[in-house]
């Protein structure tokens, strides 16, 4: 098990800053010091006191071969994230990628009555 | 100091290694899942040492932390890629159940994770490497590249709900 832990925490430190591959949607808030030597966007970081960010990267497609450049990847998403207080984020996101995105935004209204019904912070109702 | 070291991976250890976290003196996790099964969650509360090794989410906190990972349920693959059925809105709630998934969280793929934590912090997952001192909430979803359908997720860092989950996909053609 600790092998795999040091292995682990290796890894992960090699690799950071490594989301290319991926859709991600981050929202970060640090009340205190915080000391960030390689964030996501490459760049290094010394917050004291109060410190909230917010982004997103969305992959782009392998490229073909003979073209230039390539189309970012299909997606729908809908995304509604709440900060209340200090401790408290209300997260939300409704993201259909690929053909799914197709879908979802021919049956729009559905989507608007999914978002209205279900996006309320994790309360059961 | 060997003999709280020692402590912390005995006792820790054979507590919460199979979710992904090793904590001393405690740690309590729960599995949850929703009706549908398109959707699985872990809790995972801790305070105390903790060391996290989710690919996602990894470092190591002393103090205190609160940490729900979401995850694809086993009936998430399958060809009729929709939104959540509003004529059954209950089928995308995560309720808690006593099944232990199995899961080894250390490698399994997470699709979204929101965790609150005070004392001191140190980062060393993909999204972030540092050292936090003080209070810090992170929420955060992220989806391979080649991810084909819908994700629906609705959650609160600061209520002890779980919320609501729904992953379905298409095999890639």
């Amino acid at each position: 098990m600790i092998y795999r832990v040091i292995i682990l925490a290796f890894l992960t430190l090699v690799l950071g800053g490594c989301q290319e591959n991926h859709l991600v949607y981050v929202h970060d808030m640090n009340l205190g010091i915080a000391v960030t030597p390689l964030t996501s966007g490459g760049t290094s970081k010394l917050s004291v006191g109060f410190d909230r960010e917010t982004f997103a990267l969305a992959p782009r497609k392998k490229e073909a071969k003979g073209k230039d450049g390539a189309d970012a990847m299909s997606m729908a998403a809908l995304s509604k994230v709440k900060a209340v207080g200090l401790d408290e984020i209300q997260f939300s996101h409704v993201i259909a990628t690929g053909d799914a995105a197709s879908t979802v935004i021919e049956d729009g209204n559905k989507l608007a009555e999914v978002i209205k019904n279900f996006f309320n912070g994790g309360e059961n109702d | 100091m060997p003999f709280f070291l020692l402590m912390f991976l005995l006792l820790g250890g054979t507590s919460g290694c199979t979710a992904g976290v090793i904590a001393f003196p405690s740690a309590d996790i729960k599995y949850y899942e929703t009706k549908d099964r398109t959707g699985r969650a872990v809790k995972i509360q801790a305070w105390g040492i903790c060391l996290d090794t989710n690919a996602a989410d990894a470092g190591f906190i002393i103090g205190g932390t609160n940490k729900i990972y979401y995850f694809e349920g086993p009936n998430s693959l399958g060809k009729d890629v929709n939104l959540p059925d509003l004529e059954h809105p209950d089928s995308c709630k995560l309720k808690c159940t006593d099944q232990d998934f199995g899961y080894d969280l250390a490698t399994l793929p997470t699709v979204a994770w929101v965790n609150q934590s005070t004392g001191i912090m140190i980062h060393t997952n993909p999204g972030r490497i540092g050292v936090s001192l003080g209070l810090s909430t992170h929420a955060a979803l992220r989806l391979p590249g080649d991810f084909n359908g819908i994700l629906f997720i609705d959650t609160n860092t600061g209520k002890p709900l779980i919320g609501k989950l729904y992953i379905r996909k298409e095999k890639n053609k």
